[in-house]
């Protein structure tokens, strides 16, 4: 489903030093935002620090966290978004968080790339959701 | 080079998505020019219109049309002359782009001696774009004519534009001829599912003749889904209890499946976001193993499986190879032992790292193909793209050989166009000679080429061109090796030379998109190995199988609202005969979801170096008794068959010359326990045929007819329809979606109440051929294409917006020639035209309106009067004039404030002034306007 296509395409959009957003050490610390109910959302919990706040859209509600192993977080969660404006805020304000997208691809219903930034490699992944075109599931890992 | 133009033109594109309107007066600046560097653009800042202004057509605004008072006018030169096409190809790629989806530009593009060579005209959207092939000097200036059909959301509405030079290195050279050399293709195509859409599907045929099918459903619905027949190809059924794939979710990411000789059948998929998830069925698909995290990597990508069935015909010795990529490392294979082997329980579930090296990849290269074991000389072969070429990342397993495995990387040739080869997949395949083929697309090209080496994979013979004919620009292509000497390959190809990615997008512009059309190749290349090969090249579709773009642009498909519907690939397997067996993705319906389909070659030469001829089904078909079974794939086995849902013969009739009668057969009268979980049992006859799409484009429209019976009870309903798809945010009600437009699920609505009856065991159903699906539903064409009767339980009478059928049984499909009756009316001519625009009082504002209607049904409207109506129109179903009179009536569908309605538009055009002009709106929701235009102009004429 990677067919890495398009990565350069993603990657020219940042270029320099790379700077966290909210002073380099941002975490998620957002509360959960409401999702419509076809996004099937669990009872939100807490951001995980490890997240910065940066790469979250401000629609997330987190649902799960989970660390398969050490120096690695699986954050799941839901965005009270269309897929589109979803994808266009990772495709945008990562860069000018400070993050570059490097590989990535896109199909019709889910977009992902990877993405690194200070000490920090991760991907994104946005998919939505049947019978919910406003919201979108969202899963983010990265590994510090 | 074809990526720096992508990759130019796309940044563009995205800063065009990225930056608003600013105030400007006019075209900023008026002119510009382009080339010849490819990536060349020059962008201006478009004229602001005032609320309410509307310009409906483009010969309402030629130039001089002084100050850009009704149209805005961008001049562009294309520096290259004519001949640079002969030796390139591509042309000027322009688009414009607005705030809000409540204004509506269109867009045309005029050569220099005023022919119009381009346009985009869609409604409901922020943007338009044009390509115009082969623009050059000869034709410039060129004049971007940007028409203000109706601007509503601030009180200066402006939008930005952008031209762009693209240009590939290589000219649309003639191909080859090829001959079929017999070689053809059943229709009609077998539907491997009524009702969920698959890209990338793949096939398998066992040694015992049965049929599987798999494909990611995506992460949205944490399901991949694995089909499979067990009669040859007619039906397919869900492997899986509860319509769940053989695992628990989450996943939905890649899948592949094999089934090795001891009838085990194994199944990976891609879960959540970094992880594999292996199955295996010891009982052909009832209970499955499961292993969540079957190789111990995260952070992987695109697995592929292949098998090595040992030496022997017991279970000792077989092995399942699974490759995938680890991002950013690289390519890996693992292993795991037959699952029946004596000696590892753990086998189809448990791999471990198969190379002697377990450190660093055995490839670097990306993406990479499916991988493929030669049994005759024992060697694993494994393609990756590395720029232009493919490279191959090759081993000789011993027997039993499982671990321990030194790969090496072996190139094959470079791509004749200059690559990448990126268009999509490679792949390799093997003779029975074992014999080595590496075949690829070029982007540059986008021809399809081949390679044999002998030595597999250290020398290689020339490359060859496969695709001859009008096969001029493809992408997805799959190859499978036979007898010696003998390959295989299938592609989508276009008559067009553009690349794929310009071809405008179906989810940006639908009549547009349907002028490019997508077929499905396939070629069987004898002496493949030697010097002089020979083609036999057929089409495997005999209707498009997808219109438009298909694109390859990374992320920017999502935010240019590019098309993948399709993802990256469909795949070729060769039956127990040696013929094609092809599972691929047909577009074309009104919903323009991955629907997938399975064809075969009924005649010609075979990979095997056979030659066949198979009688293709034909109405009436019958069916066997006893494949009725619910569920039919459960941990507790097999459900018991439903004779009152097992079909024995479908025939399909014309009473008289305007009916269509749909005679189901079944084993019992239509009564009786409806499948678990459903609420009722339903029987659909279902069709394509030629008609129109919902926004008036070229599509293949599913049709059905249907009975239904709630709780399994007398008496039957019966019923017709079509379904709408859904447009932009407004959904429809024949497909479920996840994101706009995107349709994952089809459902059958009972939309229309049609006229039938049982007698015995048999459902006969009548409905008119033209208006019987629902208004305004032509079939155009002269046959119903895979035809097939179905026999599913739904919930809640077919009413739920995401319901999932239980399957129970099908038909063989076929196709039907309407003949007989004459042929079905033509599709509509020219007639005459509305053209307009201005305002009408509404309360105690006004409404404001453009509307360019024609005859033929070409053309939208648009009305809105800031508070209680916010129209477009997606479809004319009806327009009529008087000419003598100045009147005109138009009829259709459209979208208002976000619901579904139908329209009535009544205009008096009582001259040249305009302001004694009427225009009246009635939508089907209940608002109503009308009265003597305020400001504007009207006009019915020719």
């Amino acid at each position: 489903m990677l067919a890495s296509l398009g990565c350069a395409i993603v990657a020219a959009g940042a270029t320099g030093m790379v700077i966290l957003h909210g002073g380099g050490n941002g975490t998620a610390e957002a509360a959960p935002q409401a999702a419509p109910a076809c996004a099937s959302a669990e009872k939100g919990v807490a951001p995980p620090r490890d997240v910065p706040a940066a790469v979250l859209p401000p629609e997330t509600v987190v649902t799960a966290v989970r660390r398969p192993r050490a120096g690695t977080t699986v954050m799941q969660g839901v965005v009270a978004s269309p897929f589109r404006s979803a994808v266009e805020f990772f495709v945008t304000k990562l860069p000018e968080a400070g993050y570059v997208n490097t590989t990535g691809d896109a199909e019709m219903d889910e977009a992902e790339s990877y993405f690194r930034g200070a000490e920090l490699l991760g991907k994104w992944k946005v998919n939505g959701i049947l019978g919910c075109p406003d919201a979108v599931r969202l899963v983010i890992f990265v590994r510090t | 080079m074809k990526v720096f133009t992508r990759v130019a033109g796309l940044l563009v594109l995205g800063a065009i998505l990225l930056v608003g309107p600013t105030p400007t007066p006019a075209a900023t600046p008026p002119t510009g020019s382009i080339g010849p560097t490819p990536g060349d653009s020059d962008s201006w800042a478009g004229q602001q219109y005032p609320i309410g202004h509307s310009t409906p057509v483009p010969q309402a605004c030629p130039p001089p049309d002084p100050a850009n008072v009704l149209c805005d006018h961008f001049f562009v030169t294309v520096n290259v002359p004519a001949s640079h096409w002969d030796t390139n190809t591509g042309g000027m790629d322009v688009s414009i782009e607005w705030a809000s989806v409540d204004d509506d530009f269109d867009l045309y593009v005029f050569d220099s001696s005023g022919n119009q060579v381009g346009f985009s005209a869609a409604g409901g959207t922020t943007s338009e774009r044009a390509f115009v092939e082969n623009a050059s000097t000869a034709g410039s200036p060129y004049e971007v004519r940007v028409v203000p059909f109706l601007m509503a959301s601030a009180p200066l509405v402006g939008y930005n534009g952008t031209a762009t030079f693209v240009s590939q290195a290589g000219g649309p050279a003639p191909n080859p001829a090829r001959s079929t050399g017999g070689l053809a293709f059943a229709p009609p195509a077998t539907i491997v599912d009524a009702q969920r859409t698959e890209g990338e599907p793949l096939n398998f045929v066992d040694q015992d003749g049965n049929y599987l099918d798999s494909g990611p459903y995506g992460f949205s619905t944490g399901q991949s889904w694995l089909h499979r027949s067990t009669d040859g190809g007619n039906q397919f059924n869900i492997v899986s209890f509860a319509g769940l794939r053989p695992n628990a979710p989450p996943g939905g990411g890649d899948t592949d499946h094999v089934v090795d000789d001891q009838g085990d059948i194994y199944f990976v998929d891609l879960e959540g976001l970094a992880e594999l998830s292996c199955a295996v069925s010891e009982d052909d698909g009832n209970n499955w193993s499961t292993n969540q995290l079957c190789v111990n990597d995260t952070v992987v990508d695109r697995q592929w499986f292949a098998l090595d069935n040992g030496t022997n015909a017991g279970p000792d010795g077989n092995t399942v190879f699974l490759a995938y990529r680890q991002t950013p490392r690289g390519s890996f294979i693992y292993s795991t032992p037959g699952a029946d082997d004596p000696d590892d329980p753990g086998g189809g579930v448990l791999y471990v790292n198969s190379s002697a090296d377990l450190v660093n990849p055995v490839s670097q290269g990306a993406p990479c193909g499916q991988m493929r074991f030669d049994s005759v000389d024992r060697y694993l072969y494994y393609p990756c793209i590395q720029g232009d070429h493919v490279e191959i990342t090759r081993a000789q397993i011993a027997p039993g050989q499982r671990t321990g495995i030194v790969y090496s990387n072996v190139q094959a040739p470079p791509s004749p166009g200059g690559g990448p080869v990126g268009d999509l997949f490679p792949s390799v395949a093997t003779d029975a000679a074992g014999n080595l083929y590496a075949v690829w697309i070029d982007e540059t090209d986008h021809n399809v080429y081949y390679a044999a080496s002998q030595d597999h994979g250290t020398t290689w013979g020339p490359v060859h061109q496969i695709n001859g004919n009008d096969a001029n620009s493809n992408e997805f292509m799959w190859a499978q090796g036979g007898a010696p000497g003998n390959l295989a390959v299938a592609w989508l190809g276009s008559s067009s030379h553009l690349d794929s990615d310009f071809m405008p997008s179906w989810y940006n512009n639908r009549q547009a998109a349907t002028q490019f059309k997508w077929f499905g190749y396939a070629s069987l290349i004898r002496n493949a190995a030697g010097s002089t090969p020979t083609f036999s090249q057929a089409k495997f579709t005999d209707q498009p199988s997808h219109y438009g773009q298909i694109c390859n642009q990374g992320l920017f498909c999502t935010v240019s609202m590019g098309d993948r519907t399709m993802a990256d690939y469909f795949s070729l397997y060769l039956d127990l005969d040696g013929s094609m067996r092809i599972v691929f993705n047909d577009t074309t319906s009104q919903h323009h979801g991955a629907h997938v389909f399975e064809v075969r070659q009924v005649a010609g030469p075979t990979a095997f170096g056979t030659t066949i001829s198979k009688q293709v089904p034909t109405n009436p078909v019958t069916d066997p008794t006893g494949d009725a079974q619910s569920p039919h794939y459960a941990p507790t086995g097999t459900g018991a068959n439903r004779p009152y849902l097992d079909f024995t013969k479908l025939e399909l009739s014309k009473p008289n010359a305007t009916t269509l009668r749909a005679k189901m057969t079944l084993a019992a009268p239509p009564m009786g326990v409806v499948p678990a979980g459903e609420t009722s049992n339903v029987w659909l006859t279902r069709f394509q045929a030629l008609s129109v799409g919902d926004e008036g484009e070229e599509s293949y429209r599913i049709f059905y007819v249907g009975a239904e019976s709630a709780g399994g009870l007398a008496p039957l309903t019966f019923f017709a329809g079509s379904g709408r798809s859904a447009n932009n945010a407004v959904p429809g009600n024949g497909c479920t979606t996840t994101t706009a437009e995107n349709c994952k699920l089809l459902q059958y609505p009972s939309e229309v109440a049609a006229t039938g009856n049982v007698s015995g065991n048999v459902i006969t159903i009548d409905v008119p051929l033209q208006g019987g699906f629902g208004p305004n539903r032509p079939i155009l064409g002269t046959t119903l294409h895979n035809v097939t009767a179905l026999s599913a339980g739904r919930g809640n009478l077919g009413g739920e917006i995401a319901d999932i059928y239980a399957d129970v049984d099908a038909t063989k499909s076929f196709d039907f020639p309407l003949g007989g009756g004459g042929p079905p009316p033509p599709p509509p001519g020219g007639g005459c035209k509305v053209t307009g625009g201005g305002a009408i009082p509404s309360g105690a504002g006004e409404g404001t309106f453009g509307m360019n209607p024609q005859e033929n049904l070409k053309g939208k409207i648009r009305y809105e009067d800031g508070a209680a109506a916010d129209f477009r129109s997606t479809r004319l179903t009806a327009v009529s004039c008087n000419l003598a009179a100045r009147t005109a009536r138009i009829q259709g569908e459209g979208i208002d404030r976000g619901q579904t309605v139908e329209f009535t538009v009544q205009v008096l055009d009582n001259g040249e002034a305009g302001r004694t002009d009427v225009f009246e709106i009635a939508l089907s929701n209940g608002y109503t306007q009308g009265g003597t235009l305020r400001r504007g102009n009207i006009q019915v004429h020719e």
